[in-house]
């Protein structure tokens, strides 16, 4: 679609060309967060939090995407920075994303929001003996270190039925947690390692006889850290496991089963941030039946269904198309296939092993048909399968993974199968299990409707930080659906003033990529890189680019906006964002990188030597003067000149007195600061 | 020809002949006879050579052979099938088997990969048409059809011209003759209606000698595709597995040399049988003491070892048995309360009622779930720790619960799904072995069937995943067709979080190495069968596997089971079943893999049934009789304890808990369920689970050092909660019941006392628990 391009982009990627091809690489000086305690707070208080990594010094401002979130910041070193986050009563439970901003960049991290009262673990509590009482409802914020166990004491009653809750990995934690119930004596009675598909623990437990019981959180395998946090939820409160079905059409009114325990006594139920109010039409203790009158004001996506007092929301699709509710094992019997009409969404839960629900639907001529299934996408552990009979029952075809998964890349694991069927007449659409497995939270939601091609945008493992006066990289990948096959132009708006993109044209190829073992994969879409030219006078702010995308097929133009999905490091597989806009930050980078260790040692006679890597960003035409800043009497080094060429420089630290200290090193140009270093702590040598 | 040697006329109880009738087909057959006398007292031997020279005769309706052995007379029915014309001399049947019998197609010489000197032959001769091209290969001018006594083959063969393999036979010998013959009559190939040997059998199968030099001509007979039967004694290769036993020469006749016990191996055509001999040194005494059996294994055991005139120790005492059996089913030693109390118990049945209870702990479910664990290699490869929980979790409820063997073995290998969730793909199994298929490196369809073939089935067929197997009837179309059940087993990753999952594929097929084309389902000895599109074959195989006419699947589980317990199978190793790898106990064998499949496969009822038997409860001290036995538990054999039952009982006995890298605290080492777990664990046999196979019980310096200063003994000893308060003597008492299930003995007791009184006490203890936790009485099973 070059043809179509305005003279504007075309200049503005010449000047950018000429930007890529000077720019040195910048070393990792953007902030990092690697741990945040307490991971969340409670509608209506206020919370102190601290974040924990590096390059967090000078810390300015932390943003919420949510405008009932708000933070400040209280203090900030280069590990750690210390915020007051103020949380309103009627902001929506569950995670919210937010930026913390610093010198060089910004980090982006998470936050938890829950309705329970809540505290943090109080060490020790590593064995029964030490155990901390549980009272109910109960979140508890803690932290495992490597080989920490945190034992928590319960006083069960019969026949209580009791859930427990850890949320971690799916805040972007650093913890692989595990759960395990034991009595008095230590008998392990339950166990959760791997329970939801980020890997955090669940467990329910049906008290068999009163008295006292033990919760074990744990890393598994012992694993942990410093910034290994956890958030425990605990008590005999309302569990919602699934709502079926799982969604409803924009503008019409559903019956909603809710699948859980406890849920006797709920009185409350609404969806999103408060889109819609549901009414509670029955409340068993495993079944709860809501109606939701859904406004049309509702755009079609993904949302949160909350019940009050309850562990957590469960996922709740807005669609455009008929629903319908096949739970109830209608759909069961591949010979006598549950009929339905084009186009519908069939919302069912894979139960038992080797179930499997199908459907018939008739067409009156060749029709290209989508069968299109969300199970994981949803977070439930399915692992969908669809297929496609004709009327003799013979398999025309099936899709398990479009892509093969290999963890390297985001990839779209539910089925998007478009076939086109030859000739009018019957045919019956199948999903299930791949693995023909089975169990209540197998729940699955099949589009089945004829064929409309299309394609969908997604931001991906992108830079938050922008530099100015360089050329900075966002990755955006095109996939095309239900049959899509034509170039899809690819630009941004909302530019903040002084940056610039060129438009990209992602065409249709698959974009290949290597796996481990250096094999070649490919995606089931296509990447696309767009180069940002950031102006070294653009204004240092917080910008929310939006992505677009165009592309015509069959003389209809179709445009679509871009969703931002986070795909980076520990926090890749915390999906979509909470915004579609990429939330990206304008900042500077220093003249130049010093990369230094945390800490020194002083040998006996108070020397330590230590090298400094050195990244010039300031072009590099003038020797660099190395000195400290000392924050404790007595540290030196004797100046040092790094030519210009030069990546390293070899230090000699002298110190006149004994105490440990810590100092920073000074880059500068004729006299000019051009970077620091991080603190660097010196320490005696035990010898 | 019928060969028939004599010698001197002894009387004889009853005699019988072998083959009872005499079938021979056209001109040049030959057929070999064996004669057996079987005295009052059951012995049976070799009579042939007492015979007179056996006349055929025309009787009314047929011929006979008519042998006079010891004086009896014996017919013997002979049938005479004349050929029309003599037939040509065969390639396949006549020529090809002579390089197997005459050393050459073994695997240290022509037989080898890679041949020698350029000169290759298939393994035991499995592959007729590729010995044919090697020997015909114009350009290696091995065979001169024109003059043909001055073959390279026939010239090296009898070592008339330079031989790196020496001297093969002689130019006088039948095979000279036979191969001279070939090649005189222009080397042919075999027309393709050949019959080609389709089995092969040896008589006897097993014979008890007795004494030194006592002998046995074996007989090998195979059968052809066109049902015809032909002696192939004198074709034959034969090889004691232990030549130090027997000897036996190349006319197939065994020689007793000492007690013991041993299989012949005899292979021809690419086909192998063994003949099993015991070595008695005298018959049974007649003073052989009567023994109580309790149940048939009693009965199999100590029948055979009447035979041997070996006799069995006496039972076990009450504090031998208890430990005994509390090591074996819990890997735990009884706490001293039990002990006191069952130690003074009179309850006549108080044995059994103990067993039962034993076998329904969760720690008698953790041995064998450890040990499965370790078969399966649960934890390796992509599935870790979490993967090897899931698996052991499974296996520990399996266990427990006494599922039946065959269901669970089902469960295993129709197992699928992501490997750290287990959700299952079977009805009512909660947590299945998801990452049970990481049993195979290569996650590919022929590791699969070598795996559960060797694991479940006991058969080892990694052989034929190159070429025919050379000492079992295994070809590589049996060996493809049983790894096209796993051809649509595969591993993917699911979830965005690097999980892995077994999944059954919607496709997949296994490609013929050598034809290059699908293979289909095949069982073992049995039918191909076709894969359907929406079915899943391993329930076939399944079916197949657990059906009570499955020879191996029952047998395997026995034999791990009885080794478990006595420390040796009745085949070792346990999963190399073979016919020429015979059990010690066939009989035996077959009745409790029988009984097992009686009891639909209830794993407890084998155990309990081996453990009420008598010879389980024998004392593990040999009596003069016994003391050289190491095969036919004629006493209870000693065995070094698992690793993890040496750590376990070292932290009961001085109640100082081990820890274990990535597992909470209080757990046990026999609840390690992934692999590694500690230094002393793998110094003492713990696998890496890197491949499937045994631990290896030997042990070496790192054992001996760990024992005397390792970390691991040391924490006991330092840190032991000895009940303090207790007197000495009391103390003193407390340990050896905790420790070694007994009461010190005077001088055990008085040589503590004497250092206590000149040392400190707590010292003292201490001692004392570090040289009993490196006694062989604490260390070993007995």
């Amino acid at each position: 679609m070059l043809e179509v391009l305005p003279l504007r982009f075309l200049s503005l990627w010449f000047g950018l060309s000429l930007v890529i091809a000077a720019q040195t690489k910048i070393p990792p000086i953007w902030p990092q967060i690697q741990g945040t305690f307490p991971h969340g707070g409670q509608r209506g208080t206020a919370v102190t939090i601290a974040l924990s990594g590096r390059n967090l010094q000078d810390a300015k401002q932390l943003v919420f995407s949510s405008p009932k979130l708000k933070g400040e910041i209280l203090k900030s070193d280069p590990y750690r920075v210390t915020v007051r986050i103020e949380i309103a009563a009627d902001v929506e439970p569950g995670r919210h994303d937010f930026r913390l901003l610093c010198a060089h960049g910004s980090a982006i991290g998470y936050f938890d929001v829950n309705s329970f009262v809540e505290r943090s673990e109080k060490e020790p509590n590593d064995t029964r003996a030490q155990a901390e009482e549980l009272v109910f409802p109960a979140l508890v914020n803690g932290i495992l270190k490597a080989a920490d166990y945190d034992f928590y004491r319960i006083e069960g009653k019969l026949g209580q039925m009791l859930s427990f809750d850890v949320l971690a990995t799916r805040n972007g934690a650093n913890t692989d947690a595990a759960l395990s119930l034991l009595d008095a004596k230590g008998v392990e009675l339950a166990d959760s390692d791997d329970y939801y598909g980020f890997k955090d623990p669940h467990l329910k437990f049906r008290v068999p006889a009163d008295g006292i019981y033990f919760l074990r959180v744990y890393g598994s395998s012992e694993a942990g850290s410093d910034t290994s946090d956890y958030r425990l939820v605990a008590g005999a409160m309302p569990h919602v496991d699934l709502a079926m079905p799982a969604g409803g059409t924009s503008g019409k009114t559903v019956e909603v089963t809710l699948h859980g325990v406890n849920l006797e006594g709920m009185k409350e139920v609404w969806l999103g941030d408060g889109l819609a109010k549901g009414e509670v039409l029955s409340a068993g203790f495993e079944k709860a039946r809501v109606r939701i009158a859904i406004p049309a004001a509702v755009v079609p996506g993904e949302y949160r269904l909350h019940v009050a007092g309850a562990t957590m929301p469960v996922p709740f699709v807005v669609s455009q198309y008929t629903e319908i509710d096949v739970s109830d094992a209608t759909a069961r019997n591949r010979k006598d296939p549950k009929p339905v009409a084009l186009p519908i969404v069939a919302n069912g839960i894979l139960d038992k092993p080797k179930a499997a629900d199908y459907f018939v639907f008739r067409v009156e001529k060749a029709t290209t048909v989508v069968l299109d299934v969300a199970g994981m996408q949803l977070g439930y552990l399915t692992d969908p399968m669809v297929l496609l009979y004709d009327e003799t029952g013979k398999r025309l075809a099936y899709q398990d993974d479009p892509t093969t998964n290999t963890g390297k890349e985001p990839a779209n694991l539910d089925p998007h199968l478009v076939y086109t069927l030859p000739k009018a007449g019957r045919y019956v659409a199948a999903v299930r299990d791949a693995q023909f497995r089975g169990d209540p939270s197998f729940l699955y939601r099949l589009t089945m409707k004829e064929a409309k091609p299309d394609f969908s945008i997604q931001v991906i493992g992108t830079d938050d930080t922008f530099y100015r006066g360089r050329s900075n990289m966002v990755l955006v990948r095109v996939r095309r659906l239900e049959g899509w096959n034509a170039p899809v132009e690819v630009w941004a708006e909302n530019l903040p003033p002084g940056v610039s993109v060129k438009p990209m044209v992602a065409e249709v190829k698959n974009t290949p990529y290597t796996g481990t073992c250096g094999e070649t994969h490919y995606l089931d879409g296509t990447n696309v890189e767009l180069s940002f030219a950031v102006a070294a006078d653009a204004p240092l702010n917080l910008a929310a680019i939006r992505f677009r995308g165009r592309g015509a097929m069959g003389g209809e133009t179709v445009e679509r906006s871009g969703k931002a999905r986070y795909f980076r490091g520990r926090i890749r597989h915390i999906g979509t964002a909470e915004e579609d806009a990429l939330r990206v930050t304008i900042a500077d980078a220093p003249g130049v990188v010093l990369g230094v260790p945390q800490s020194v040692n002083l040998d006996k006679a108070g020397v330590a030597q230590f090298t400094a890597i050195v990244t010039r960003l300031d072009g590099g035409k003038d020797p660099l003067e190395l000195t400290i800043e000392a924050a404790a009497n007595g540290l030196a080094v004797d100046l040092t000149e790094v030519a210009a060429a030069s990546t390293r420089a070899d230090l000699k630290l002298k110190a006149a007195e004994k105490a440990p200290g810590e100092f920073v090193l000074v880059g500068r140009i004729r006299g000019a600061v051009i970077g620091k270093s991080h603190p660097i702590r010196v320490r005696r040598s035990a010898m | 020809m019928i060969f028939v040697l004599l010698f001197a006329v002894p009387v004889m109880a009853a005699i019988s002949v072998y083959p009872p009738r005499v079938e021979l087909y056209g001109q040049d057959a030959k057929q070999v006879i064996t004669v057996t006398d079987r005295n009052a007292e059951g012995y049976e031997r070799d009579v042939t050579g007492t015979c007179n020279v056996p006349n055929v005769v025309t009787a009314k309706q047929a011929p006979v052979l008519r042998l006079v052995c010891g004086g009896k007379a014996l017919n013997v029915p002979v049938r005479v099938r004349p050929a029309a014309r003599k037939p040509g001399i065969s390639f396949i049947n006549d020529v090809s088997p002579i390089f197997t019998m005459s050393g050459c197609a073994g695997s240290n010489c022509h037989g080898s990969i890679r041949g020698q000197r350029g000169f290759k032959l298939s393994l035991f001769g499995n592959d007729p048409l590729l010995d044919y091209e090697a020997v015909t290969n114009v350009k290696a001018k091995r065979i001169d059809r024109h003059e043909a006594a001055k073959s390279m083959l026939l010239g090296k063969a009898t070592a008339q011209t330079p031989h790196g393999g020496g001297f093969r036979f002689a130019p006088d010998s039948l095979q000279y003759r036979v191969l001279l013959d070939w090649i005189e009559q222009g080397a042919p190939y075999d027309s393709g209606n050949t019959p080609r040997i389709a089995s092969l059998a040896v008589y006897p199968e097993e014979r008890l000698l007795v004494g030194a030099g006592a002998s046995q001509q074996l007989v090998a007979i195979a059968k052809y595709s066109d049902g015809t039967l032909r002696d192939v004694t004198q074709l034959a290769q034969y090889v004691a597995n232990d030549p130090d036993t027997v000897q036996v020469n190349a006319k197939g006749q065994v020689q007793a040399l000492q007690a013991g016990e041993t299989a012949v191996m005899v292979r021809t055509m690419g086909f192998a049988v063994a003949s099993r001999i015991l070595v008695a040194g005298s018959v049974t005494a007649k003073d052989y003491p009567a023994v109580e059996s309790r149940n048939y294994v009693d009965e199999k055991i100590f029948g055979k070892l009447r035979r041997l005139n070996i006799k069995p120790s006496g039972e076990a005492s009450e504090t031998e048995f208890l430990r005994r059996v509390y090591l074996d089913t819990t890997g735990l030693l009884p706490p001293p309360e039990v002990s006191r109390t069952y130690l003074g118990s009179t309850n006549p049945r108080k044995r059994a009622e103990l067993i039962e209870q034993l076998l329904a702990r969760r720690e008698h479910a953790e041995v064998w779930a450890l040990k499965f664990s370790e078969l399966t290699r649960a934890g390796t490869r992509e599935a870790g720790n979490k993967g090897a929980k899931i698996v052991y979790g499974y296996l520990r409820d399996s266990f427990g619960a006494n599922k039946p063997y065959d269901r669970m073995v089902r469960e295993l290998i129709l197992s699928q799904g992501s490997h750290s969730f287990g959700n299952s793909s079977m009805g009512e199994v909660k947590q299945s072995p998801t990452s049970f298929y990481n049993i195979s490196f290569d996650s590919n369809a022929p590791d699969h069937a070598t795996n559960i073939s060797q694991l479940f089935l006991g058969v080892r067929m990694e052989c034929a995943k190159c070429h025919n197997h050379p000492w079992e009837r295994w070809t590589q179309d049996d060996f493809y067709g049983f790894a096209a059940f796993f051809a649509r087993v595969g591993i993917k990753e699911v979830y965005e979080n690097d999980e892995n999952a077994t999944q059954y594929m919607e496709e997949g097929s296994v490609e013929h190495p050598k034809t290059k084309k699908r293979v289909s389902p095949k069982f073992l000895d049995g039918a191909a069968i076709a894969d359907t599109q929406d079915g899943d074959i391993r329930e076939n195989l399944m079916d197949w596997m657990v059906s009570a006419k499955n020879p191996y699947f029952a047998k395997t589980i026995v034999n791990r089971v009885w080794k478990h317990y006595f420390g040796r199978g009745f085949v070792e190793e346990v999963d190399d079943f073979r016919v020429t790898n015979p059990p010690t106990h066939p009989a035996l064998l077959d009745a409790l893999a029988a009984d097992l499949i009686a009891h639909r496969y209830d794993l407890r009822h084998l155990e309990r049934t081996i453990l009420n038997s008598r010879t389980y409860q024998l004392s593990a001290e040999p009596n003069e009789s016994n003391r050289g036995d190491a095969r036919n538990l004629s006493h209870f054999p000693v065995r070094r304890l698992m690793a993890e039952i040496l750590v376990d009982t070292m932290s009961q006995t001085a109640q100082v808990e081990e820890k274990f890298a990535g597992y909470p605290p209080e757990t046990r080492a026999m609840q390690v369920y992934g692999g590694g777990g500690s230094y002393m664990l793998s110094s003492f046999g713990r696998l890496s689970r890197d491949i499937i196979c045994e631990r290896d019980a030997q042990p070496d310096m790192a054992q001996t050092m760990h024992l005397i200063s390792g970390s691991t003994i040391q924490d006991k000893v330092s840190k032991a909660k000895l009940p303090w308060d207790l007197s000495d003597d009391a103390l003193v008492d407390h340990v050896y019941l905790a420790a070694l299930v007994r009461q010190p003995s005077e001088a055990e007791r008085n040589a503590i006392r004497t250092r206590i009184g000149s040392g400190e006490r707590k010292a003292v203890f201490q001692d004392l628990l570090w040289a009993i936790f490196n006694s062989k009485e604490f260390m070993y099973q007995h």
